[in-house]
């Protein structure tokens, strides 16, 4: 008789937690679409505000901040004035700080990290470009070293170079091989779920057409 | 009991599934009933809420029921939580919201004060700028020297500050005092700041109303904050016209440290450029330590210390008498150590500085035959606790002591002076709208030598008359206990001299372009005044006073990758003080000053290559040939001065370096 309480008492319980998951993957879900395939500030406000949300419920989650974070990162390259734009990246900063105390040490997050700092960058590039570039470059070195198989940290260490003067140790020539990695990383990639970061594919091919001309 | 349990798993089922749903809708606006969109509403704990759309408007169903919380953030504004009873169908709820002071709408102190920073969006200058300004050659207080209000005086040392003297501007370096920020006087030569700009990460430039936390400075004082741990390992060096130096930075990952070591000799510089008046060309020896510590998350010690030997020698003439020709030779010893830990508590709402310096100086000079020496040792502590509970207030409070030991020789005659100096300082930093903000703040010094105490109050009001511009007013009392030359007699029992600031400033800022005008009095009371026909003896019977405009303007937009800035001061000044027979004014100051400086990048050899051009009018100066009552009524030439040079950022010994040729 306690045996068959046992059970269906933990049936019970899982079936709530499943009915919680699977209306987190669905949210999730739901977000990611909105994000991918919007480009208008309005939609990507929505999905942050969506990502938000969703973290503040399921708090032990990194993905929703991340995503969150992406979202601001993306809404600044689309403001027209300066000032403003800072203030969507403190943003960004802000939802990938959750989500790096959720995720310690997560090779994905430190991406995010650097995308962050090469937002900053490009507000002001003159000045803050001589502040960051040394930080950013170690940033995405450290992402390669929590996840070699990660092809986004090559991507966009590959494009720091591309922007950064030779003279600062960056150039065409230092960022093509790893522009080069990132495409063979990103052949056989394979996300850990359907929610999991699974982004920045076609900017690497646009990025191999423009330079390797 | 199957009985039971079926019900008790039905039951459960229903929960999960079967609740009632509740419709949500509303409106967010700000107080004038304007909309607010894209703003986040949900309920806390749940997946549920939405985003309101153009018109501010929002509606969303929830399967909560009861009571709940509601919140609602939005770029820009001060996120709420709201209870609210779920227990219709439908729910109206309309929120006000507020907007959240940010850092770049917000109004600020500006009267008296040019802020650079790396961090900070809404200051007049950026740290890169010191290293890059032609004439200023990685000198601070060359790069200073361009912006209104100050004035170039080539012989002399210290930063001349709207009608002040060098002595009466203080450096501070993170929150310290600092005793001899030049190297050691030398008759009729200005000499370089002993600190390296590319040490800092921010500044502050008060020409007058500064803050309670500071005092002992009449006129100005510059306040001047380190940089943090150090980016990355490195080694390097580096051999130019006037002498060498190695350094190695070392960072572990809460830990970073530097040392290193340069030697200057100016021989082959004056040879080349015929600079004949040195009979021994400075020569320099100098060690340097920095070591940072994080001790927590929010925590961060400093340390830093500097060791250097000077030795020198120069011919030089008088003045009224130019056949008559002095030698002047001199051999300065400097320590100085300068440590401090920060501290941010609990979501920093609180946060404790404590700091700690030292610093030791002997000068042993000739002139001619008479031997002249002094020796200056001093000590700081300094605790200050800032607390931001409420978002808007910013407390400070704090103490100070600081122990002067001077003693100084002069032939046969000698003078020792001791010093206790105890100081204590409040202030409010108040944002009481988004338009308003005030700054109060009080200080308290004791000085053991002159047995007087001084209150200051200090006050500063920013309001903001339109989006981009502002008008800030301050005013404030200013104490500084008189020049040791003077401390040396002290038959008389001094007060402190001291100065009243009147500030009106307009500020007006917008796309990369900064426009700012200045007005300000400045009333000098109880200066040194010598006791007429008794050698030695003063009291405190000198008055004075400045005024003028300072204009400003930068603009880094009009010329696609230039960047200049034009500083314009007028000042009207004079004193009754010291040795003055009569009213006049005083032997610094100029009427009118103008610096230009302009930097244009060329991206094809990744440099920065601008000029700087000053000019002073003339100063007057006292012609001992002329009866007493034309005193300081001859004038200098006007002070002409261009600088050129390109600064190169490159990579050496796999350091970013600046190469700088004027």
């Amino acid at each position: 008789m306690k045996q068959y309480m046992l059970i269906i008492l933990i049936s019970v319980f899982s079936l709530s937690l499943l009915a919680q998951n699977s209306s987190y993957i669905k949210a999730m879900k739901n977000a990611i679409t909105m994000m991918d395939t919007s480009s208008s500030i309005e939609y990507l406000q929505f999905a942050a505000n969506d990502f938000e949300r969703i973290g503040n419920s399921v708090k032990d989650e990194w993905l929703p901040y991340y995503y969150c974070a992406y979202c601001y990162v993306q809404i600044n390259y689309l403001i027209k004035t300066d000032k403003k734009r800072d203030l969507y990246v403190d943003k960004a900063v802000e939802f990938n700080n959750k989500a790096d105390n959720i995720s310690p040490d997560n090779s994905e997050i430190y991406v995010m990290k650097g995308f962050i700092l090469q937002a900053r960058m490009n507000i002001e590039p003159m000045t803050r470009g001589m502040r960051y570039n040394s930080q950013c470059i170690s940033i995405f070195k450290n992402a390669q070293e929590l996840d070699p198989e990660n092809p986004r940290s090559y991507l966009w260490h590959a494009v720091q170079l591309f922007n950064m003067p030779t003279f600062m140790g960056g150039g065409t020539e230092k960022a093509f091989p790893l522009l080069n990695k990132a495409l063979e990383k990103y052949e056989i990639f394979q996300p850990k779920s359907e929610i999991h970061p699974n982004w920045g594919l076609n900017y690497a091919k646009k990025m191999f057409v423009k330079y390797s001309k | 009991m199957k009985k039971i349990l079926i019900l008790f798993v039905l039951i459960t089922i229903a929960s999960i599934t079967c609740n009632a749903q509740t419709t949500i809708t509303g409106k967010i606006i700000t107080k004038k009933g304007e909309p607010v969109m894209f703003a986040n509403i949900a309920i806390k704990g749940s997946f549920d809420g939405t985003s309101s759309n153009l018109d501010g408007e929002f509606s969303f169903i929830t399967s909560k029921n009861g009571e709940q919380i509601i919140m609602v953030s939005c770029i820009g504004y001060q996120a709420i939580e709201k209870a609210i009873l779920l227990n219709e169908p439908i729910v109206q709820l309309d929120i006000i919201l507020k907007p959240s002071v940010s850092e770049i709408d917000a109004v600020y102190i500006t009267a008296g004060a040019f802020e650079a920073s790396e961090e900070k969006r809404t200051v007049n200058m950026k740290s890169t700028d010191i290293g890059t300004t032609a004439g200023a050659l990685g000198n601070i207080i060359g790069a200073i020297e361009t912006l209104p209000g100050t004035q170039t005086v080539g012989e002399s040392n210290g930063l001349f500050v709207r009608g002040g003297s060098g002595s009466e501007s203080k450096i501070i370096i993170d929150e310290m005092v600092v005793l001899n920020p030049y190297y050691s006087p030398v008759p009729d030569i200005k000499q370089r700041g002993r600190f390296d700009p590319f040490m800092f990460s921010g500044m502050i430039f008060s020409s007058g109303g500064y803050s309670a936390l500071y005092g002992q400075a009449l006129s100005s004082t510059l306040i001047l904050k380190s940089k943090g741990l150090a980016d990355s390992t490195n080694t390097g060096g580096g051999i130019h016209l006037y002498g060498t130096n190695v350094f190695h930075t070392h960072r572990w990952e809460n830990t970073s440290l530097y040392t290193g070591i340069s030697y200057n000799n100016f021989q082959p510089y004056h040879y080349l450029f015929n600079i004949d008046k040195y009979n021994k060309s400075t020569e320099n020896t100098c060690g340097k330590i920095i070591f940072r510590q994080k001790i927590s998350d929010n925590g961060l010690f400093k340390f830093y210390s500097n060791i250097s030997k000077t030795e020198l020698g120069v011919d030089f003439e008088e003045i009224s008498n130019p056949d008559e020709k002095y030698s002047f030779s001199l051999e300065n010893k400097n320590l100085y150590i300068n440590s401090s830990y920060r501290e941010f508590f609990k979501d920093e709402k609180w946060s404790l500085f404590v700091g700690f310096s030292y610093s030791k100086d002997k000068d042993n000079a000739y002139l001619d035959t008479i031997n002249m020496s002094e020796d200056e040792e001093m000590m700081q502590s300094k605790i200050m606790v800032t607390n931001n509970s409420l978002s808007d207030v910013t407390i400070k409070a704090g103490g100070e002591i600081q122990s002067f030991d001077v003693s100084g020789k002069m032939d046969n005659s000698e003078g020792v002076i001791e010093d206790l100096f105890c100081a204590g300082f409040f202030e409010v930093d108040w944002i009481i709208s988004q338009k308003l903000a005030t700054r109060t703040g009080v200080r308290y010094e004791y000085s053991d030598y002159l047995l007087k105490w001084n209150i200051a109050p200090r006050l500063s009001i920013a309001y903001k008359v339109a989006s981009n511009s502002q008008i800030s007013f301050a005013f404030g009392k200013f104490y500084q206990t008189p020049e040791k030359d003077f401390l040396y007699y002290s038959d008389n029992k001094y007060d402190y001299e001291n100065a009243d600031h009147y500030i009106l400033n307009y500020q007006w800022m917008k796309n990369k372009r900064i426009f700012r005008i200045e007005l300000y009095d400045k009333e000098y009371n109880d200066l040194i005044k010598d006791i007429p026909d008794v050698q030695n003896t003063y009291n405190n019977s000198g008055t004075g006073y400045a005024r003028g405009i300072d204009i400003f303007w930068r603009d880094e937009k009009t010329i696609p990758l230039a960047d200049f800035w034009i500083s314009y001061s007028y000042l009207d000044t004079k004193r009754d003080y010291r040795d003055f027979p009569k009213e006049a004014v005083p032997d610094f100051a100029a009427k009118h000053n103008l610096s230009f400086v302009y930097k244009h990048w060329v991206g094809l050899i990744n440099s920065m290559v601008g000029f700087s051009y000053s000019y002073s009018s003339g100063r007057p100066y006292y012609d001992p040939n002329r009866p007493e009552n034309e005193f300081h009524t001859d004038y200098t030439k006007e002070y002409h001065n261009l600088d050129i040079n390109i600064s190169k950022i490159t990579k050496l010994f796999n350091r970013r370096t600046v190469i700088y040729s004027s």
